[in-house]
């Protein structure tokens, strides 16, 4: 039960690639795999204190003030992972700059702390968060991979290609996130299309195999 | 009644619990990120001018913001490290520049921060581009060293504007140290 909890959000309801939330920072940090990484865990640290928080006080938590309550509980943990991140990677920090501070109108944390968090209980709040954490740092890892092999030869730092590789000034800027995004997003759709395709022909014994 | 003091009292507690928490946090790192703070600047002296300390002067004109003073181990100066800001493309740029007191050259130029575009601006960081400043002349002349650095410099393809801020930032400070040294005795 709280295993699937924990698997949705890595595919089935991945924050970028299916819920597409939190595209503000998934554009602007992925120039590089490291970039994305951090970020991903920034926000994975985010989501899990929030979700912990949020969900151990549920019930204590009037609706009409939820919200507020939220935000600044999640605006709490954003700053505690800004000023860990200074002290302990100011490289990082420094690439990552304004897009820590900004996780906090993040709308997956908010989203999941709303529609989720606050309605269940800890154990499972959690690996929703851990899901939607590791589905968004993943996500972020894979974008910032592809832009950085094709940007500047290298992966994670390692140069992969060789210096004859003509860098793809494109995938470097803005753009280039774009357009990798929605290929990824395309080709997340083709898989599960196809797949959903296999289990309705199975269903229906191969008979329509154009429905 | 009662509702609206139960509202308030739930957000007055989850705020006063986040300061506190937001206290305790900034308490343990800050120190840790002033010391970054200060490594990365000492650093970035030392990249620029091969000193053994640095000492501050608290002088600002024009693009100047600062003004470091470069002493080896006997406490002796051997050098200036200028530090200068101005807009470029897209953003503002801040440049170190090192000058050696006794040739009275420029020891290397370190670009410290800039947003300038990818691929294109951003390559004003690079050695290619800044090691053209390096051994240049520190002329008497306050024109003359102006147009002897952007006359030598060759500017990054595609990045006209990045490049011509920071071969102008040079210059100025350059021409900013000069004055300063004259008007006030900046050596001694």
């Amino acid at each position: 039960m709280s295993f699937a909890q924990l698997l949705k959000g890595i595919w089935k309801q991945n924050p970028i690639f299916r819920l597409v939330l939190g595209m503000c920072p998934t554009l602007a940090v992925t120039t590089a795999a490291v970039n994305g990484l951090a970020m991903g865990l920034a926000t994975l640290f985010v989501l899990l204190s929030s979700a912990l928080i949020v969900s151990l006080i549920r019930k204590v938590i009037p609706t009409k003030v939820r919200i507020p309550s939220f935000i600044v509980i999640i605006a709490t943990f954003v700053t505690i992972a800004d000023y860990i991140l200074a002290a302990t990677v100011p490289p990082i920090h420094k690439v990552l700059g304004i897009y820590v501070p900004l996780i906090v109108v993040n709308c997956i944390i908010l989203g999941r702390m709303e529609a989720f968090a606050s309605k269940n209980s800890i154990g499972t709040s959690l690996m929703d968060a851990l899901g939607m954490g590791l589905g968004f740092t993943l996500g972020l890892v894979i974008l910032g991979s592809v832009r950085e092999l094709l940007g500047f030869g290298t992966l994670f730092g390692v140069g992969l290609l060789g210096s004859w590789y003509p860098q793809m000034l494109i995938m470097k800027l803005p753009t280039g996130a774009f357009v990798t995004l929605g290929l990824l997003i395309g080709l997340m759709n083709y898989m599960s299309k196809k797949k959903t395709l296999k289990t309705t022909c199975h269903d229906a014994g191969g008979a329509d195999k154009n429905g | 009644m009662s509702e609206t003091i139960q509202l308030v009292t739930v957000l007055v507690v989850i705020s006063i619990i986040s300061g506190v928490a937001l206290s305790l946090t900034f308490d343990a790192t800050d120190p840790i990120i002033q010391q970054n703070k200060v490594d990365d600047l000492i650093k970035s002296l030392s990249d620029v001018l091969a000193a053994d300390s640095f000492e501050e002067v608290d002088i600002s004109t024009g693009s100047i913001l600062k003004v470091y003073k470069g002493f080896d181990k006997e406490g002796k100066l051997v050098g200036l490290v200028v530090l200068s800001e101005q807009a470029g493309f897209q953003s503002y740029i801040k440049i170190l520049t090192g000058i050696d007191i006794k040739s009275r050259k420029i020891t290397k130029v370190k670009v410290l921060e800039h947003l300038e575009t990818p691929g294109l601006g951003a390559r004003i960081d690079e050695d290619e581009f800044l090691s053209q400043f390096q051994d240049k002349w520190l002329k008497e002349e306050v024109d003359g060293v102006t147009s002897a650095t952007v006359a030598t410099v060759d500017a990054i393809t595609g990045a006209t504007i990045s490049s011509s801020t920071v071969i102008g930032t040079v210059g100025e400070s350059l021409e900013g140290v000069l004055r300063l040294i004259k008007e006030e005795n900046l050596l001694k």
